[in-house]
């Protein structure tokens, strides 16, 4: 086999039908990234036995871990929502169609996925994964998810063909930041939501296998972060009396494709501006701790597309 | 050999379009020709270099699995008109066209 580079690689996921069984892929979308990776925890013997190195190994528990690092689009980020520890609610009719997904307080995803990486013409097959954490970010105007996985195991497959989504990302001029909610603002950018779920692997003992039985959820926590030009003391003062603020990032390419995220009951946790230099722009730096609002919910997303699920 | 492909995938709506790797765009539900040529870049394009360092061709596109597709050999006399892409350069003109 000769040597391969990243371009020839490819990813495609599926969302599982039976948790943990591996499925060939659905759907196929272009990243700039992913680090997904089969850990085992091999332990390495050492007893006292007149040798002083490793004398030999026994298998551990194992897992699946990695990150993707890719645009946001919308007709992938479902897909990816469906593995959360959220509840999607599908709304609408062919051929647009609105998901909101709202956070849940589940211990364990309700749905998994699979996920297949081709490198260097070889088939990884990764099972039984969840989204642990994500982020989206606004980088150089240009929305981007990063979901961080978790899963059970991975096998050789075979290769598939892809069929790849033709969706455009979400570039500059396509944003509306509203802080509060209804109040569009023009000083803000640096825009990074980043939701954590607390996701590990647990292992069980068995005869089958060596991976995780299944991936639990732990405590959230939401927070966004960005910068604004500093103009007065209201927002400061906000961060003193620990106002809470409603927040919505809204991306758009049209009434029937966006992704807009709404934390409804942001609190300031840090507020940092200072004098940097004499050339400086004056800025503050915040982050916003994302805590539940009357109906329990700390953040919502809802992404409007033309792809129809049915998981 | 030809092959008609017929885009069928339920998750998107008619008419969006999607890329066949090594193959092109099509447009789901609707039925496309491609010919010979395009077949074997189909092929070329999913080869790869074996272990013993050896040139391996890809699976055929009757072979390959292509998730939402339907792929039906045809032969060459159906081979027509709408074939993917227009690579080649109009031909020559004969001396019945006028040409010299």
């Amino acid at each position: 086999m000769a040597v391969g580079i990243g371009a020839g690689g490819f990813m495609g996921i599926a969302l599982e039908t039976t948790s943990g069984t591996y499925e060939a892929p659905t759907k196929y979308f272009a990243f700039e990234s992913e680090s997904l990776a089969y850990t085992q925890e091999t332990n390495f013997r050492r007893p006292i036995r007149k040798s002083a190195s490793i004398i030999g190994a026994v298998d551990g528990n194992s897992r699946v871990e990695g990150d993707i690092s890719m645009e946001a689009f919308e007709d992938i980020l479902p897909y990816f929502l469906y593995c959360s520890r959220v509840t999607v609610v599908k709304t609408g009719v062919a051929p647009n169609f609105i998901y909101t997904a709202t956070p849940t307080a589940a211990a364990v995803p309700t749905m998994t996925m699979s996920a297949t990486v081709v490198r260097n013409g070889v088939a990884f097959g990764y099972s039984g994964l969840v989204v642990g954490s994500f982020t989206l970010t606004v980088e150089d105007g240009t929305l981007k998810f990063n979901p961080s996985l978790l899963g059970r195991e991975e096998a050789d497959q075979s290769i598939p063909v892809p069929i790849f989504s033709m969706t455009t990302p979400f570039g500059a001029g396509k944003y509306q930041i509203q802080i509060p909610t209804a109040s569009q603002v023009f000083d803000a950018d640096g825009f990074d939501f980043q939701v954590d779920d607390s996701a590990e692997a647990q292992y069980r003992l068995k005869d089958t296998g060596r991976g995780a039985q299944f991936i639990s959820f732990g405590e959230r926590t939401v927070t966004l972060s960005m910068e604004r030009d500093f103009e007065s003391r209201t927002e400061y003062d906000a961060y003193k009396a620990l106002t809470s603020q409603s927040i919505t990032l809204t991306a758009t390419k049209g009434t029937n494709n966006q992704i807009s995220v709404v934390m409804p009951a942001a609190i300031k946790d840090e507020y940092t501006l200072g004098l940097s230099g004499q050339g400086d722009l004056i800025r503050a730096s915040m982050t916003y701790n994302g805590v539940i609002d009357a109906s329990g919910n700390d953040y919502t997303l809802v992404v409007k597309s033309q792809e129809d699920i049915t998981p | 050999m030809a092959y008609k492909i017929t885009v069928d995938q339920p998750n998107i709506g008619p008419g969006t379009e999607v890329f066949i790797d090594g193959l092109g765009t099509f447009k789901n539900g609707e039925a496309t020709v491609v010919d010979a040529d395009q077949a074997n870049h189909f092929r070329n394009a999913h080869g790869r270099v074996n272990d013993e360092g050896k040139w391996e061709q890809g699976p055929t596109l009757a072979q390959a699995k292509l998730v939402g597709v339907t792929v039906e050999r045809v032969s060459d006399k159906d081979e027509p008109e709408t074939k993917v892409t227009q690579t080649s350069t109009p031909p020559a003109p004969t001396k019945k066209d006028g040409g010299k």
